[in-house]
């Protein structure tokens, strides 16, 4: 983080083209995931039914494992992408700033990732 | 759910979404007003689905602003650390205070960081004072003016305290938290108002997100609702980001204190 040894801009400039390819994957593939739950959603004039108490992380992801593909499913898939793509973004800046040899900001990037990891499980427990 | 409020919900998002990306709101504080007072949907509901808005914001417009080379991601992975670890205890305090203690505080937060930034607008009149003695250097091309800025980072534990704060008030509230840190990275750390923009709005994805499982875990996701405003706001923000291309500092300035001034007046009258 000093002024005396910073990491190359070409290699910073690297990091950066990674981690903006790993946010427009995530929010395409999320869009594209709710754009076809609402499409079929409308079809049914949104006469869709929202299961109640809501599912779980695990529930959507075994129902998408499940090749159930459903507009509350599609709906759910989609904002899950969403949330996860955050944390595949730090995640590339890990990976990134590892391959720049950039010590310091792998330390920073594995904080972030394991408090956002620890968050996570916390939620998982908690439904 | 009905065809009109479908649409009333994608027009809400595009243009919460357009001021967020145009400010470094993340547009939570501007969408959580139009859903509960315009759609009358509950306050729990309204935030995850402002969360949700506020994760597709930043997320779209850092992509973006990370090809610009706008964002200093170096100081935004440092920032996300006071960010993150905010967002966790916010969940813990918002059970400590009432929501009416919070509304106050918050208000009267946003009244003095306006307040603040009119005063520094007025006496920049549009020019920033630019530090080239400090860490983490960041160059970028100021669209507007075609001139390419070089900057260094100062004081950068002050804006890691005011990140945690940001952070703390987002996982309390479910706004993105850019209010706090976009003003604290100009004038406390000396980054352009365009790159503070950019760099809040690249770590306001990760905060929301903290959060957004704890909404999802306690069942206050609609699936219908947060899609709908999500893809609104996506729109949004891509046309919030290409606009902002083309204003001023100076202008983005004073756009960003009267948007303060008004929702800071609108939270003290409720």
């Amino acid at each position: 983080m000093s002024r005396e040894a910073p990491i190359e801009t070409e290699l910073l400039h690297t990091v950066e083209r990674k981690a903006s390819w790993v946010l427009r994957l995530g929010v395409w593939s999320s869009a594209a995931l709710m754009t076809a739950g609402l499409c079929v959603a409308a079809f049914r004039s949104f006469q869709v039914t929202i299961p109640s108490p809501s599912p779980s992380i695990l529930d959507v992801l075994h129902r998408l494992g499940s090749a159930v593909f459903d507009p509350v499913t599609l709906l759910y898939a989609g904002l899950l992408m969403l949330m996860i793509t955050p944390i595949l973004r730090v995640l590339a800046a890990l990976v990134g700033f590892s391959f720049a040899r950039d010590r310091t900001f792998v330390l920073v990037s594995l904080v972030v990732f394991l408090l956002l990891m620890g968050e996570l499980y916390y939620s998982i427990r908690l439904e | 759910m009905t065809f009109t409020t479908f649409f009333a919900l994608l027009l809400g998002g595009v243009i919460t979404g357009t001021f967020g990306a145009l400010l470094g709101l993340g547009g939570g504080v501007l969408l959580i007003p139009f859903l509960v007072l315009v759609l009358g949907i509950p306050i729990h509901e309204a935030i995850a689905t402002s969360i949700i808005a506020v994760i597709a914001t930043s997320s779209a417009g850092a992509a973006m602003n990370l090809e610009r080379h706008t964002v200093n991601m170096r100081l935004g992975m440092l920032l996300e650390i006071g960010t993150v670890a905010g967002a966790i205890l916010g969940g813990v305090t918002a059970n400590l205070l009432s929501g009416a203690i919070l509304t106050r505080l918050f208000a009267g937060l946003l009244l003095l960081v306006s307040l603040v930034m009119i005063r520094r607008a007025r006496a920049q009149r549009g020019k920033e004072p630019i530090h080239t003695d400090g860490v983490l250097p960041g160059t970028f091309v100021d669209d507007a003016t075609g001139e390419t800025v070089r900057y260094t980072v100062k004081r950068i534990p002050g804006v890691l305290g005011v990140s945690f704060l940001a952070g703390n008030v987002s996982g309390l509230l479910g706004v993105g938290g850019g209010i706090f840190k976009v003003p604290a990275m100009n004038m406390i750390s000396g980054i352009p108002i365009k790159a503070a923009a950019a760099t809040s709005n690249f770590m306001i994805g990760v905060t929301a997100a903290a959060s957004a499982f704890i909404y999802f875990a306690n069942g206050h996701m609609n699936p219908i609702v947060n899609a709908t405003a999500a893809l609104g706001v996506l729109g949004g923000s891509y046309l919030g980001v290409r606009v902002s291309r083309k204003i001023h500092s100076g202008v983005l300035t004073w756009i960003f204190a009267l948007v303060l001034l008004f929702i800071s007046f609108e939270l003290f009258t409720r």
